[in-house]
């Protein structure tokens, strides 16, 4: 343990808000929409729900009853946290994923977050100098895809430090700034009172542009589509879909992106709760938060606008599982909108607020992390948090062709990880720690119980899925596989053997790891000596 | 593939959205106001 006081947080409502701005990100506004109308529309609903109910909530759960129980023990990081709920060391180093996920994902989330900060000061500013009276294929298209490629340096290695520095790196500099100000200021005063206010503005300013959305019409000179061929292309359900494994993948992915569980933050953030606060109904509604963001404001915003403006074709280029709906397609709707401007600056300050709220998230696990193994100050814990991050962010920035390093990190840290501790939190708790036990812990001052069905869906049902869902997206991921147009797309296994950018980029993770690890094992021996229970042998302190 | 939002498109995205709406609201009325148990009355009070 370090000598600094324990902290906690300020307010019930405080660390809801928390886990919800920490769900609540970009995968909502533009990760969700994209995703459901690659596959199946309104029929994606179904296997989206179902992943909800059936893995999203029960471990979300799970985690915020091995964080509290694990705080009441004295830790406060996910190496500390399974190591007791797994009775023994081999979850304390599966542990370590609970700290690389945050972290490793924090190495590129927050470039993303300063490109939306840069977008959103060039739409104050007048906008990134799309004419809307030129054609949008032969102009809009290469110079909305150029700008984005430029900011983001995809050209080159290097390229955003060579012809002078470029000014997205302003951006970058605030955001790192901001981020961390807010992880030193500590939960109650920086990170809950970000997230008061924060979210808020961000619902509001989602429902009015929402309004503005939804009362478009079809705009004169645009494509002549309504809003109602945009609601459309996004809801028609296609049944044929729910037939293709890849929609099932696809829909659990999104659910464990967009609810943060299995990510380490939640097993954190839960751990400075006190042993009478409501882990139960605080899960499930940082969840329905969070669900309200994604579906109601990101299912309704995004790609109906994007399909009244520039049709349904551009707008299905960029759907998938990548970000591009927002950098590459949005910028030619708010060209074109009566008030783009206007509107452009609102959305890019939205995503920017949802997506601080996500990395302040990402830095406090690693924090508190360095806090107690290491036995350090929150002064040092805060540079050695922003040391490593800057490590990670520059790697990232530097190695941009092609955004490889930042995908690589993503598919593995980002989707991958991110299944493999959920698997291990829900086995820890519904078999290795018990269930009746964990479902006792779980109900401590709870003002709702978990119903028996998701007891049983907790011991047997979110298990096997995870199972299935690991394996399934292995098959679909690693190996190559053969596009309509019979040309070969490389799997990430290949990736990984051939691809020099990409085996940098694992040698880069490979170190974070190790290091990790290290740490690890340094504090297990503090933890030893201060005659903590790291291995859960004992009842928790009340 | 354009196609008008149709009776299943509806159905689904209403179904979506009120289904979380009405869990976001709920959860936030349970949060915020939360169900307290009844006082003990004096005796000869109540029913």
């Amino acid at each position: 343990m370090s000598n600094q006081p324990t902290q906690q947080w300020g307010s019930r409502l405080g660390v809801i808000l928390a886990v919800a701005g920490s769900a609540v990100g970009l995968g909502n506004f533009l990760r969700f929409p994209g995703n459901a109308a690659e596959n199946g529309g309104g029929a994606f609903m179904i296997p989206y729900f179902l992943a909800l109910v059936f893995l999203g909530i029960p471990v979300g759960w799970a985690e915020w009853a091995m964080g509290r129980y694990g705080g009441r023990k004295g830790f406060h990081s996910a190496p500390g946290i399974m190591g007791i709920w797994c009775k023994g060391a081999w979850g304390r180093y599966a542990g370590v994923l609970g700290v690389l996920i945050p972290l490793g994902v924090y190495f590129y989330y927050v470039l993303i977050e300063s490109w939306c900060l840069y977008y959103f000061w060039k739409y104050c500013t007048g906008g990134i100098g799309l004419d809307a009276a030129t054609d949008v294929q032969t102009v809009q298209v290469p110079k909305t895809h150029g700008f984005f490629g430029d900011v983001v340096g995809a050209a080159e290695h290097g390229a955003l430090f060579t012809n002078g520095l470029h000014p997205v790196l302003v951006a970058f500099v605030i955001t790192v700034v901001c981020n961390v100000w807010f992880v030193y200021r500590g939960l109650s005063k920086g990170i809950e009172t970000v997230c008061k206010y924060a979210m808020p503005v961000m619902a509001l300013l989602g429902i009015v542009i929402l309004v503005r959305v939804l009362t478009l019409g079809a705009p004169a000179g645009t494509t002549g589509q309504t809003v109602n061929d945009g609601l459309g292309y996004l809801w028609n359900p296609n049944f044929d879909k729910l037939w293709d494994f890849k929609t099932w993948v696809a829909a659990t992915g999104q659910i464990f992106f967009s609810l943060s569980v299995g990510f380490g933050v939640i097993i954190n953030y839960a751990s400075y709760m006190k042993k009478k606060d409501d882990v139960v109904l605080s899960g499930l509604t940082a969840s329905a938060t969070n669900e309200f963001f994604e579906v109601v404001l990101g299912g309704l915003i995004t790609v109906t606008a994007s399909v009244v403006f520039v049709g349904v074709l551009l707008t299905s280029q960029a759907t998938g599982g990548s970000m591009s709906l927002g950098f590459k397609t949005l910028p030619m709707v708010f060209a074109q909108m009566p008030g783009g401007n206007l509107f452009g600056a609102a959305f890019f300050l939205i995503l920017f607020l949802a997506a601080i709220t996500s990395s302040l998230s990402m830095l406090q696990p690693t924090k508190a992390f360095f806090e107690e193994a290491l036995g350090i100050d929150k002064v040092k814990s805060t540079t050695l948090v922003t040391v490593w991050g800057l490590l990670g962010n520059a790697f990232v920035l530097w190695y941009s062709k092609g955004l490889t390093a930042l995908d690589t990190i993503d598919f593995w840290v980002g989707s991958f990880f991110i299944m493999v501790v959920a698997t291990v939190q829900i086995i820890a708790f519904g078999w290795i720690f018990g269930l009746e036990r964990g479902i006792q812990e779980a109900h401590e001052g709870a003002q709702l119980r978990i119903p028996k069905l998701f007891q049983f869906i907790i011991k047997y049902v979110s298990p096997v899925y995870l199972i299935v869902v690991i394996v399934g997206f292995c098959i679909t991921n690693l190996p190559d596989s053969v596009k309509a147009d019979g040309s070969i797309a490389s799997g990430y296994w290949s990736k990984v053997l051939n691809d020099a950018d990409t085996q940098r980029t694992w040698w880069f993770l490979l170190v974070t790891i190790l290091g990790l690890v290290a740490i690890t094992f340094v504090g297990a021996r503090r933890w030893r000596a201060q005659g903590l229970d790291l291995d859960g042998q004992l009842p928790a302190k009340d | 593939m354009l196609a008008t939002l149709n009776a299943l498109g509806w159905t689904f995205m209403l179904l979506s959205i009120s289904c979380v709406s009405a869990l976001t609201f709920w959860c936030f009325k349970k949060v915020l106001f939360p169900a307290h148990d009844e006082p003990n009355l004096p005796p000869g009070l109540g029913p």
